[in-house]
């Protein structure tokens, strides 16, 4: 028979208990926040996802390559790729808060502008400011304790 | 450790793993391929270099992402699939050591392949993003 409240490998437990943990008895009163921590987390997460979002656009939008002048009259106006930006970011649909973040570049030639041509050479900005925004984003995730209450 | 180039040793390990592969006339070159290649050939081209562990102000290893494709021209990407096939096979889930470093792992995060025309002529790439973990041998 398994001991009470220990996992063995095919033991099911009839019933659950429910009972809150993480209650402190502090003096005559007694606070719990984990209920507060736990509705607290979904919006925090959501912050994070849009700030590094925005990062990421910022930089790499800041690092788009501009040209200084118009080649031939054809030519898109310099600027045009770095001021292309956009983001999306998509909700769950359960929770309703903010689970990933899209960033694009809508200017059409921008994907030959990151990855070059057969015969010019890459210029890229979106994923070297993908992988900035990576670490970023690991520091916030790490720090997220300072946004959930205490 | 003093100066370390890690984009100088990734390059050297890339061209000595991709050279001799079968059927690919126009050699292993860095982007862009030059005017007057022939093809089919493999270009490489740094896309991001990132030091990823820094302690005490010495890196310990950087990551650098490389677009590598099999370039040829014509109007078909499956010409291009037993050399896209073996640069797969040489770089994915692979290692090995440079002059002054060593290419601890080097992996396929994803796939790319594109068709372009250029001055009327028409190009298929095929090959993927490896992101390649360097540490000099002394770091």
């Amino acid at each position: 028979m398994p001991m009470a409240g220990v996992a063995h490998k095919g033991y099911r437990p009839q019933s659950v208990s429910r009972r809150t943990i993480g209650t402190v008895k502090a003096g005559r009163g007694a606070f719990n926040l984990f209920p507060a921590i736990a509705d607290a987390f979904p919006g925090a997460l959501s912050d994070v996802v849009t700030e590094v979002t925005d990062a990421i656009a910022q930089d790499a939008s800041s690092n788009a390559p501009v040209e200084a002048e118009k080649r031939y009259p054809s030519d898109p106006e310099p600027g045009t790729l770095r001021d292309s930006w956009d983001v999306k970011l998509r909700n769950s649909k359960t929770t309703g808060e903010i689970v990933t973040g899209r960033v694009e570049f809508k200017a059409p030639y921008a994907f030959y502008v990151e990855v070059g041509t057969v015969h010019t050479r890459a210029q890229p900005f979106l994923v070297p400011a993908v992988m900035r925004g990576r670490a970023l984003f690991n520091g916030l995730v790490e720090k997220l304790e300072s946004r959930l209450p205490r | 450790m003093s100066g370390f180039v890690e984009y100088s040793e990734a390059a050297a390990w890339l061209t000595a793993t991709l050279t001799g592969i079968s059927g690919m006339t126009g050699g292993v070159q860095e982007h862009p391929a030059a005017e007057l290649s022939t093809y089919p050939l493999v270009t490489f081209s740094e896309q991001a270099w990132t030091d990823v562990s820094v302690i005490n102000g010495h890196r310990v290893w950087s990551e650098l992402l490389f677009l590598v494709t099999a370039i040829s021209k014509g109007e078909s990407t499956l010409a291009l699939k037993a050399i896209a096939t073996e640069i797969d096979n040489r770089l994915h889930r692979a290692s090995g050591t440079t002059t002054d470093g060593q290419i601890i792992e080097s992996i396929r995060q994803g796939g790319f392949q594109t068709s372009e025309v250029d001055n009327g002529v028409s190009y298929r790439r095929l090959g993927g993003f490896y992101q390649l973990i360097v540490q000099p041998t002394n770091p």
